[in-house]
């Protein structure tokens, strides 16, 4: 089934229909969840409820767009409302949340080292960096899921980078 | 910026390349912002495989269920049980104060009216704080 015709279908009130969009986006909707949050389990919790929060709104939904994108849009609005509500973790404490494919080069070691790293990062930080390196997101592309213009993207990316790259150079991950 | 990172630059690629080869700094940048890049690009996303499913089905199974026990309330017998309630409470009222009743009234219809068309005013809408923001 294509996600139009399964939106359409939605709106008749199909709910059956709504099961071949979250099964064909909750993989990468829990990946982004988990970049957001830094926590699995929050993660999990917050697609739940952004994919009730998308069929109540599918009424609204433009036909002519792409229905990721849009869904990523309260996606988000749910992981801050989350990140808002919950104490914030201490690193030290932090699991691997699995945020990066295993094992990672250069080592599996450095590659849970460098989760680390980006878990240190802010919610917004590690949510731009990783659309950006992860999934290769372009700067128009960037602006557009995160709402803000290009210029931010690009000012926020550097001052992002700068952090990243202090911090991995004092783990030697990269020569400063 | 744009540069390092293999995106169109907002400046003619001529005038990059002129200060690019004066700049030191520049060049130094966009030589970090490599290493930094060609870390990153060599990891991968983990896409899980958990499915929400079961869960969401039955959560917007169990949303259908309530509301659909919640449609049958047949509109005239809700008027006239607001109306008997009106009449009810108007009874109670000391001395038959018509300034009470008229104040009185237009709260029951107004209550009613919002419990008949089951829709919260104090409800957050989602869709609306995603928008402003």
């Amino acid at each position: 089934m294509e996600d139009l015709t399964a939106i359409r279908k939605c709106g008749e009130g199909d709910t059956d229909a709504f099961r071949h969009l979250v099964r064909a986006y909750q993989g990468q909707a829990i990946a982004h969840a988990t970049s957001i949050l830094g926590n699995r389990e929050d993660a999990l919790d917050a697609v739940q409820e952004a994919f009730i929060d998308a069929y109540q709104a599918l009424k609204r939904f433009d036909l002519s767009k792409r229905f990721y994108p849009w869904f990523y849009v309260i996606l988000r609005n749910r992981c801050y409302k989350a990140a808002a509500g919950r104490k914030r973790r201490e690193t030290e404490d932090q699991e691997v949340a699995g945020l990066l494919a295993q094992p990672g080069p250069p080592s599996p070691e450095e590659s849970i080292s460098l989760e680390r790293t980006l878990l240190e990062l802010s919610e917004e930080e590690r949510e731009l960096i990783t659309l950006r390196h992860l999934d290769g997101l372009s700067y128009e592309e960037l602006a557009e899921r995160l709402e803000i213009p290009q210029g931010t993207v690009m000012s926020r990316l550097y001052n992002v980078r700068k952090k990243l790259r202090m911090r991995l150079a004092q783990l030697d991950f990269i020569a400063d | 910026m744009a540069v390092g990172d293999g995106q169109p630059p907002s400046i003619p690629p001529e005038a990059v390349d002129a200060h690019l080869a004066s700049c030191a700094e520049c060049r130094a940048e966009i030589v970090e912002m490599e290493k930094l890049n060609s870390l990153l690009g060599s990891q991968r996303r983990q896409i899980p495989s958990d499915d929400l499913w079961p869960h969401i089905g039955q959560r917007l199974d169990a949303r259908k269920g309530i509301a659909r026990e919640r449609r049958p309330v047949p509109y005239p017998f809700f008027l006239l049980g607001a109306l008997l309630a009106a009449y009810r409470l108007i009874e109670l009222v000391p001395d038959r104060r018509i300034e009470i009743v008229f104040k009185l009234v237009p709260v029951i219809i107004a209550i009613s009216l919002f419990a008949f068309l089951k829709e919260n005013p104090f409800k957050v809408n989602i869709h609306l704080g995603t928008e402003s923001e």
